[in-house]
């Protein structure tokens, strides 16, 4: 195999549990991304 | 929370958690279950989730040996969306996943699925997530390669659902041990891959005529002209009758009692139920390929309009498994090359190859149709050959570089992160050399020799800086030669990617090559000068291993094109006669 292992075994999280630093941006963006995919889909429902 | 190896050393084996994010397109959604398949055969112990979208829940939730389908929140509201999302956030996390992947393409939910991947923990990960400063990342070779070559317009000869269970399979072997070769998990390999519901089967369909074989045809995807090829099977082949399912009208659908229309919004019941009773489905890029794939429907597949002229990107999701035909259409879609095409592979079993596709497409009179088709029959390589799914070509036009610079590029992937590498002799004895082709490697192998020479003084560079920066412990504070000398390898390997760049405007087929390198860097994952200088020296590593590749394929079919003697019975022992 060429590739390092590394590259090929994905990120090995040492603690699972610790939250990322920046959790409520991201929880903000998740609900941001939810609600526009949302609003589209609705938009798409009645432009048919 | 242990790792699965750890609680194996323990002696307190417990079943893998793995999560599944995929939150594109039914399509994507029924090749991840395809690739699951082989995961799940593989290690039947492994506990799947799957994190879909609502509207494609359905069909996941079908599948028995999936554990658990998890749908986003929905009905969100601007004042609450927040404390929902989190909320659901809260009741994921209780899973405690010890592998998940990523499997998202690069459409509308791409971000969704990076930033749910981000939050959701795991032991390890798989795919692309969003970073601290919010951009998208990868985080393994696999994610990294579909982003540059894959996404990125190369064509490879790589189908998606290898793709993504060759990731997913490299990290449980490293993480959970060797695979049950032998395991025959019943549940997997059953007919029925997913269950049916309601037998509320629409009366039109109970009540067909019996005693036909059926084709379905999809609405949705059916080229134009469908009705013009419908008419020709159903003249020529009375033991067969047709049923158009899928949302979409059929224009001029012939009137005949062997034409059943399914109703638009036909349940899954009813599709899964007619498709176990069709000999084929023929269709265009649809999700009932995808599905036709997994419940072993054979299926005409219409490929055609893309960028290039018989390209290949069709290939990368194309219909999954043994015997499906593919028609590939240079310009407008033609119903006798369809015809012709269909009828041929239909009748296989009858003439059992004494026929070949020219002579039939001949005795149908539509020989001059080939010149502007390509048509190909799907195969699932023997691992011996590589493994995953191929298409090879039966007949019609023939691109022969670019069918050689695609196999290559698929070898190069293979060797990269598989350590795979084909029989060289073996395959490169298959080719058919015409001058125009020994040509072209001719010119592709001088711009291989550039870049090789580039790469190799780029990696040179990045090793002094590696050199460099390790010397400097705290990666802040260094003397003024110090700083200037990482400041001259850094412009260095700029100019050395800018180089690579010029070479690859002038032969665009080794662009690949540069996009592989892109994608890594953007991915350095260090958090210090030295380690970040180490990782572009992989990249680098990665790039000349593709290089010696490519060597190595274009002067193996430089030398089998080369002249040769070769011993008659009139001149044996003397060396004469030359032959190509």
């Amino acid at each position: 195999m060429v590739a390092d292992i590394e590259l090929l075994q994905g990120k090995i999280i040492q603690d699972p549990d610790q939250r990322p630093k920046n959790t409520v941006q991201l929880v903000e963006e998740l609900a941001l991304e939810i609600l526009t995919a949302e609003e589209l889909a609705v938009a798409a429902r009645e432009a048919v | 929370m242990n790792t699965p190896v750890e609680a194996a050393q323990q002696g307190t084996v417990r079943p893998l958690e793995l999560l599944i994010v995929q939150l594109g397109t039914l399509s994507e959604v029924l090749r991840a279950l395809m690739a699951l398949k082989a995961v799940k055969q593989l290690y039947p112990a492994t506990r799947v989730r799957m994190l879909v979208r609502s509207e494609n829940l359905e069909p996941v939730s079908r599948v028995e040996w999936i554990e658990e389908v998890l749908v986003l929140p929905r009905g969100l509201t601007r004042e609450t969306a927040m404390q929902s999302v989190a909320s659901w956030l809260g009741t994921v996390v209780e899973r405690r996943f010890d592998i998940l992947a990523n499997w998202t393409g690069n459409g509308a939910s791409s971000r969704m699925a990076a930033i749910a991947t981000t939050l959701i923990p795991a032991i390890v990960k798989l795919g692309d997530h969003l970073r601290e400063d919010l951009s998208l990342g990868s985080y393994d070779a696999w994610s990294m390669y579909r982003h540059a070559w894959s996404q990125g317009g190369v064509e490879q000869d790589i189908h998606e659902t290898d793709l993504v269970t060759t990731q997913l399979l490299t990290a449980l072997q490293i993480h959970a041990g060797e695979p049950v070769l032998d395991a025959g998990n019943h549940q997997v390999t059953s007919r029925y891959f997913f269950k049916t519901v309601s037998l509320d089967i629409p009366g039109v369909w109970t009540a067909r005529p019996k005693g036909l074989k059926w084709i379905a045809v999809s609405a949705t995807s059916a080229p134009a002209r469908i009705s013009e090829w419908m008419e020709r099977v159903l003249r020529r082949n009375p033991d067969y009758g047709m049923v158009v399912v899928g949302a979409g009208e059929i224009r001029d659908l012939p009137d005949s009692p062997r034409i059943i229309r399914l109703g638009a919004d036909s349940g899954w019941d009813t599709l899964l139920t007619v498709f176990s009773q069709c000999s084929w489905l023929c269709a265009g890029q649809d999700p009932l390929v995808d599905l036709a794939s997994l419940v072993n429907l054979r299926v005409f597949f219409s490929a055609g309009s893309e960028s290039r002229e018989f390209g290949l990107k069709w290939a990368e999701t194309g219909p999954y498994g043994n015997g499906h035909v593919v028609l590939v259409s240079a310009k407008e879609w033609d119903p006798d090359a369809a015809y012709a095409t269909w009828s041929y592979f239909q009748s296989e079993w009858f003439h059992k190859n004494s026929l070949t596709v020219q002579g039939h497409f001949d005795h149908l009179g539509c020989n001059r149709q080939l010149e502007s088709v390509q048509i190909y029959k799907s195969r699932i390589r023997p691992s011996n050959e590589g493994g995953g799914v191929c298409y090879e070509q039966s007949a019609g036009a023939i691109r022969e570089f670019e069918s050689w610079i695609y196999r290559v590029r698929g070898q190069v992937a293979r060797a990269w992160f598989c350590g795979w590498l084909p029989e060289l002799e073996q395959e490169a004895s298959r080719l058919s050399l015409s001058p125009a082709l020994i040509k072209r490697i001719r010119s592709l192998q001088d711009s291989v020799q550039v870049i090789g020479q580039v790469v190799q003084g780029a990696r040179g560079t990045a090793r002094e800086l590696e050199m460099l920066a390790s010397r400097n412990r705290s990666g802040h504070l260094m003397s003024v030669e110090d700083r200037e000398a990482i400041e001259t390898c850094g412009k260095k390997l700029l100019e050395m990617e800018a180089l690579i760049g010029r070479v690859t405007r002038i032969e665009p087929e080794l662009d690949c090559l540069l996009k592989w390198y892109r994608q890594r860097i953007h991915n350095l994952d260090s958090q210090t000068l030295s380690g970040m200088a180490k990782e572009t020296i992989q990249a680098l590593d990665l790039m000349i291993e593709g290089m010696d590749l490519l060597n190595a394929w274009t002067s193996k079919t430089l030398e089998l094109a080369r002249p040769r003697a070769v011993e008659t019975a009139g001149n044996a022992g003397r060396g004469q006669g030359l032959t190509n």
